[in-house]
C-alpha cells in the first residue's frame, strides 16, 4: 500500500478579498514526483506556504503523513516538514557546504564542531549522488547547480518529507537540468516525495509521475504518465501558435549588432550578426556565457579578442556612446526595474532623459508621452502609484518605456522567467510592439521557455561557444532533439 | 578501507573567508615594523614591546567585541560608554570599600545588562543598530557621570593594589597581566566563534538572517550573545584603565567604539556582516598600536596619527566592500541570474 505524505482536501484560502486557493484538492503519496503546471500564478505562492507551514484557511482539511494537521477550524501554525527549493536560496553564503547542511538545521545537537567529522559525512551523499561537491567551499563561491544539489543535500539531511522543487529550470541550464532530474529519481525512489512547480507541461512530462494542472488557485485536472500528451493539455492553455511575427529589415552586412570572432574568459569564439527588428534567442545549454555576454554589452569588460559592431561602429572605441543605443530588460523587471516611489509616466519617461535633457523641466513632453502612450497603455498610464496596478500593466510600463526610449537593441534576460501562461502571452505581444519599431530583441536565456514562439532565430551555446543555430522554419528540429 | 575526506587544517585556515585580507595587513604590519625599527632603533627594545603589547591589549579586546556584532550584520557605539561605565562603577565601589572583587562582579553585571539591552532592542525591538546602540552609548556615559556624582573619583587605595596588579601592574611569566588577560579573552572568543555552533550562528545571521531563520536559528538570543561579548570585553578594558590609573575618570573610553571598529576591519571583519576571523583583529589591533607607537616616536602629532589611522580604515573598508561586490568570482561568472545591469 502506497503511504501518502500530503493530502489537502478542499482547501479554500482567502486574502484580500482575493480567492487564493479555490477547493484545492491535492494529493502526494511516498516516493511521488508530482508535478504542478501553474497555467496563472494565482495561488501558487499560498500553496506553497501552506504546504511549509498550517497557516489558516478558510474551509478544507490538510493531512500529513496520514495526520490531520490542519482544518478550517484550527490552524496551529506548526511547522511541517517540507522544504522548498527556488531561486532564492535558503543558504547562507559566507558558510561553507558542510556548515550549511549538517549545522544550520533544526535539530543540530553537537555544539563543538568538527570540520573533519562534517566532510566525511558529505562525502557519503556525494558518493551515493555521483557528484562532487568540497565540503569546505564557501556556498557563494558555488554555481546555481551547485547550490541546488546542496539545498537537495539540506533537505534530505533535515528529513524533509516533501520537497517543493519551484521553477528550477528558470535558473538551471538545460544539462545541468538533466543531473537534477537524476537526483529527484534517485532520491524519490528511495521514498521522498517532490512536489515539481513549473510552467511548462513539457517539463513537467519529462520527470513527474502525475501532473496536476492549477488556475486560479484550483487544481482543473491531474494527469498520469498515460495521458502526457500536447492535446489533452492543450485544452486548458492558451494558443501560442498563431502568433504573427514583424518584419525583418536588413541593414547592411553588418545588421545592427555584430559579434566578429569575440572571445572572453568564457566566450570562446563567438560570431553572430542580427537585423533590425530581428529576435535572436540565446539558449546557453551550460549557463557560463550568457553573463559575459551582458557584461561586454554593459561596458563592465571587454573582449580578449574579437570586435562588437552595433550600427557598424566598433564597440571597444565608442562603448560609451553606443551605449545609448543599447536597453536592458532583466529577469523579473517589475522589481528589478522599476521605481516604486514615481508614477507611471515618470517611470515610463525615466529613460528619454538621455535623449530629452529637459524632459524633467518641460512637462509639455510628458504630457504628449502621456498621450501618445494612452491609447496602448490605457488611463494606468495616470497612476501615481505604481504598486497598486496589476503585473500586466507593470509589465506595459516596462516594455514600453523601452518602447519610448527607443534604442537600436534590447537585450532581455529569461523574459518569461516566473511568468504564467497568460502573462508569458501578453509578453510575446510586448516583445513584438518592440520589433515592430525596428528594435532588434536579443534574447538571453538557460531554459527555452517560450522563446521560440517569439524568436527568428536561435542560437546555441554549449561551453561558451556558439554549436548550432536554427531558423524559425527549423525550429521543430531543436524541439525534436530536446 | 576507510577513505580519509578530511581536509588539511592550515588549508581550511587559508580557505576561510576573510583569510586574504588578514594575510595582506599582515605582510602590511611587518612592513610597518620594519619601517618603524630603521627609524627608531629603540622601537624594538624589550620596553617598547612590552609598552606596545600592553598598549594593544585594550583595543584588541573591544574589537574582539566589536567584530562579534560586526559579523552578525550589526554595530556596537556604546562601547566607549560602556568601558567609561565599567571603569566608573568598579572605581565608586572601591572608593566606598567594596571588596574590588566584589566591585569587579557588580560591574561586569551591570555592563552584561546593557549588551543584553543592546541586543533586545536591535532583535526584538528591530530598531536599527546605529540608532539603538547610539542611546545605549548616552545613557552609558550618562551613568558614568552620574555614578559619583558628576566627579572623577577619589584613588581607589591600596586595598586595590591586588585587583591593579591583576588587571595592570602584575606579570607572569615576564609578560605583563594584561596581555595574558587579552590573550586567554581571545582564545575564548576565537574557539567559540570559530569552532561552536553559536559561532556558525552568528556567522549564518549576519550572511543571510532570513536563511538563518529558515534553519531553525534564533535571531534574538544570537544577536544579545553577540552583544553580550562586546560589553564583557568593554567592561574588562575599563576594569584595566580603573586599575592603570587607581581611579575613576568619566570620561575614560571617549571615542574608543571607533578604534575598535577600526581595529576589526582593518583586520578584515567585514561591515556588511557574515564575514570575518578573529585573528584579523589582532592584526587590525596591532597595526593600530603599532602606528600609535612608531608615530609618537618618529615625532608626528596626534592629529597626524588619527589622519594615518583613518585613511588606513578607510582603505580597509573599500577593500572589503571591493572584494564582497566588485571582483567576479570565476564561478560566479557561471551565474547569469541575478545580475546587475545597468539600464
Amino acid at each position: 500500500m502506497k503511504n501518502e505524505i500530503i493530502r489537502l482536501e478542499r482547501v479554500t484560502q482567502i486574502a484580500d478579498g482575493v480567492t487564493l486557493l479555490d477547493q484545492l484538492n491535492l494529493h502526494i503519496f511516498q516516493g511521488e514526483i508530482m508535478g504542478l503546471v501553474c497555467i496563472n500564478a494565482q495561488g501558487q505562492e499560498a500553496l506553497i506556504r501552506l504546504l511549509c507551514q498550517n497557516v489558516p484557511i478558510h474551509y478544507g482539511y490538510v493531512y500529513f503523513q496520514g495526520n490531520l494537521v490542519n482544518n478550517y477550524e484550527h490552524s496551529s501554525m506548526s511547522v511541517n516538514r517540507v522544504s522548498v527549493i527556488e531561486q532564492r536560496s535558503r543558504l547562507v553564503e559566507d558558510l561553507t557546504v558542510a556548515d550549511n547542511i549538517f549545522v544550520l538545521r533544526r535539530g543540530f545537537k553537537q555544539y563543538l564542531i568538527h570540520p573533519g567529522i562534517l566532510e566525511e559525512q558529505l562525502a557519503r551523499f556525494t558518493e551515493e549522488l555521483n557528484v562532487h561537491i568540497d565540503a569546505n567551499e564557501l556556498v557563494a563561491n558555488l554555481s546555481f547547480f551547485e547550490k541546488c544539489v546542496v539545498e537537495l543535500l539540506k533537505a534530505v539531511v533535515t528529513g524533509a518529507k516533501l520537497i517543493v522543487i519551484r521553477d528550477i529550470s528558470n535558473f538551471i541550464s538545460a544539462s545541468d537540468l538533466k543531473i537534477i532530474h537524476d537526483l529527484l529519481r534517485h532520491y524519490a525512489a528511495q521514498g521522498l516525495s517532490f512536489l515539481y512547480i513549473c510552467n511548462h507541461h513539457e517539463e513537467a512530462f519529462k520527470i513527474c509521475d502525475h501532473v496536476s494542472l492549477m488556475e486560479n488557485g484550483k487544481v482543473r485536472k491531474v494527469l498520469d504518465q498515460t495521458n502526457f500528451h500536447d492535446e489533452i493539455i492543450s485544452h486548458y492553455t492558451l494558443d501560442f501558435s498563431r502568433i504573427d511575427s514583424p518584419a525583418i529589415h536588413k541593414s547592411g552586412k553588418n545588421g545592427i549588432l555584430k559579434f566578429e570572432h569575440v572571445f572572453t574568459e568564457t566566450i570562446k569564439d563567438i560570431s553572430f550578426t542580427v537585423e533590425k527588428g530581428e529576435c535572436v534567442v540565446f539558449l546557453d545549454m551550460n549557463n557560463t556565457a550568457l553573463g559575459d555576454i551582458l557584461r561586454l554589452m554593459n561596458n563592465e569588460m571587454l573582449p580578449l579578442s574579437g570586435k562588437i559592431l552595433l550600427d557598424g561602429s566598433d564597440w571597444k572605441e565608442n562603448g560609451s556612446r553606443l551605449k545609448k543605443e543599447l536597453c536592458f530588460i532583466e529577469e523579473n523587471p517589475i522589481r528589478a526595474m522599476l521605481f516604486q516611489e514615481m508614477s507611471y509616466l515618470d517611470n515610463l519617461c525615466f529613460l528619454l532623459d538621455q535623449k530629452r535633457p529637459f524632459l524633467w523641466t518641460n512637462p509639455s513632453i510628458r504630457k504628449s508621452v502621456a498621450q501618445e502612450y494612452e491609447p496602448l497603455i490605457g488611463t494606468d498610464i495616470y497612476a501615481d502609484d505604481i504598486t497598486k496596478l496589476t503585473p500586466f500593466s507593470l509589465y506595459n510600463l516596462v516594455y514600453y518605456k523601452v518602447h519610448l526610449y527607443h534604442p537600436k537593441v534590447v537585450l532581455c534576460v529569461q523574459p518569461f522567467s516566473g511568468a504564467d501562461m497568460y502573462l508569458r502571452h501578453h509578453l510575446i505581444g510586448l516583445i513584438n510592439r518592440l520589433r515592430e519599431r525596428k528594435i532588434a530583441v536579443v534574447i538571453l536565456a538557460v531554459s527555452i521557455s517560450d522563446s521560440l514562439v517569439v524568436a527568428d532565430r536561435l542560437m546555441v551555446i554549449e561551453n561558451g561557444r556558439l554549436c548550432r543555430e536554427y531558423h524559425s522554419e527549423e525550429f521543430h528540429f531543436f524541439r525534436t532533439n530536446q | 578501507m576507510k577513505q580519509n575526506y578530511r581536509q588539511n587544517p592550515l588549508k581550511r585556515l587559508i580557505a576561510a573567508r576573510g583569510m586574504g585580507q588578514v594575510i595582506t595587513v599582515t605582510v602590511g604590519l611587518i612592513i610597518l615594523c620594519i619601517v618603524f625599527g630603521i627609524l627608531n632603533p629603540t622601537f624594538f627594545s624589550d620596553k617598547n614591546v612590552a609598552n606596545l603589547l600592553r598598549q594593544i591589549a585594550p583595543i584588541l579586546l573591544i574589537g574582539i567585541g566589536q567584530s562579534y556584532v560586526l559579523i552578525t550584520g550589526n554595530i556596537d557605539l556604546s562601547i566607549g560608554s560602556v568601558v567609561g561605565m565599567s571603569c566608573m562603577i568598579s572605581a565608586t565601589l572601591m572608593t566606598k570599600g567594596v571588596n574590588p572583587w566584589v566591585a569587579v562582579l557588580i560591574t561586569l553585571v551591570c555592563c552584561v545588562l546593557v549588551g543584553i539591552i543592546n541586543g533586545q532592542l536591535v532583535a526584538n525591538c528591530k530598531l536599527p543598530p546605529f540608532i539603538a546602540t547610539l542611546g545605549t552609548m548616552t545613557i552609558a556615559r550618562g551613568i558614568a557621570q552620574i555614578v559619583n556624582n558628576n566627579y572623577n573619583t577619589d584613588s581607589i587605595g591600596d586595598a586595590a593594589q591586588g585587583f591593579r596588579d591583576f588587571f595592570y601592574y602584575g606579570k607572569v611569566l615576564g609578560v605583563f597581566n594584561t596581555i595574558w588577560i587579552a590573550a586567554i579573552l581571545w582564545l575564548i572568543f576565537d574557539f567559540l566563534l570559530s569552532k561552536t555552533r553559536t559561532g556558525r550562528h552568528i556567522y549564518a545571521i549576519g550572511s543571510n538572517v532570513e536563511a538563518s531563520r529558515l534553519s531553525g536559528i534564533n535571531i534574538v538570543s544570537t544577536t544579545t550573545n553577540a552583544y553580550i561579548v562586546s560589553a564583557i570585553c568593554s567592561c574588562v578594558v575599563g576594569l584595566i584603565i580603573c586599575a592603570t590609573s587607581g581611579m575613576g575618570t568619566m570620561d575614560a573610553g571617549n571615542t574608543y567604539e571607533m578604534y575598535a571598529v577600526a581595529a576589526s576591519v582593518i583586520g578584515g571583519v567585514s561591515t556588511l556582516g557574515g564575514q570575518g576571523i578573529l585573528i584579523g583583529t589582532v592584526v587590525g589591533a596591532s597595526i593600530w598600536g603599532v602606528l600609535q607607537n612608531g608615530l609618537q616616536f618618529a615625532g608626528a602629532p596626534v592629529a597626524i596619527r588619527n589622519i594615518v589611522i583613518g585613511v588606513i580604515v578607510v582603505i580597509s573598508v573599500l577593500l572589503d566592500v571591493i572584494v564582497r561586490t566588485g571582483k567576479p568570482r570565476k564561478k560566479k561568472k557561471k551565474a547569469l541570474l541575478n545580475m546587475e545591469v545597468k539600464a
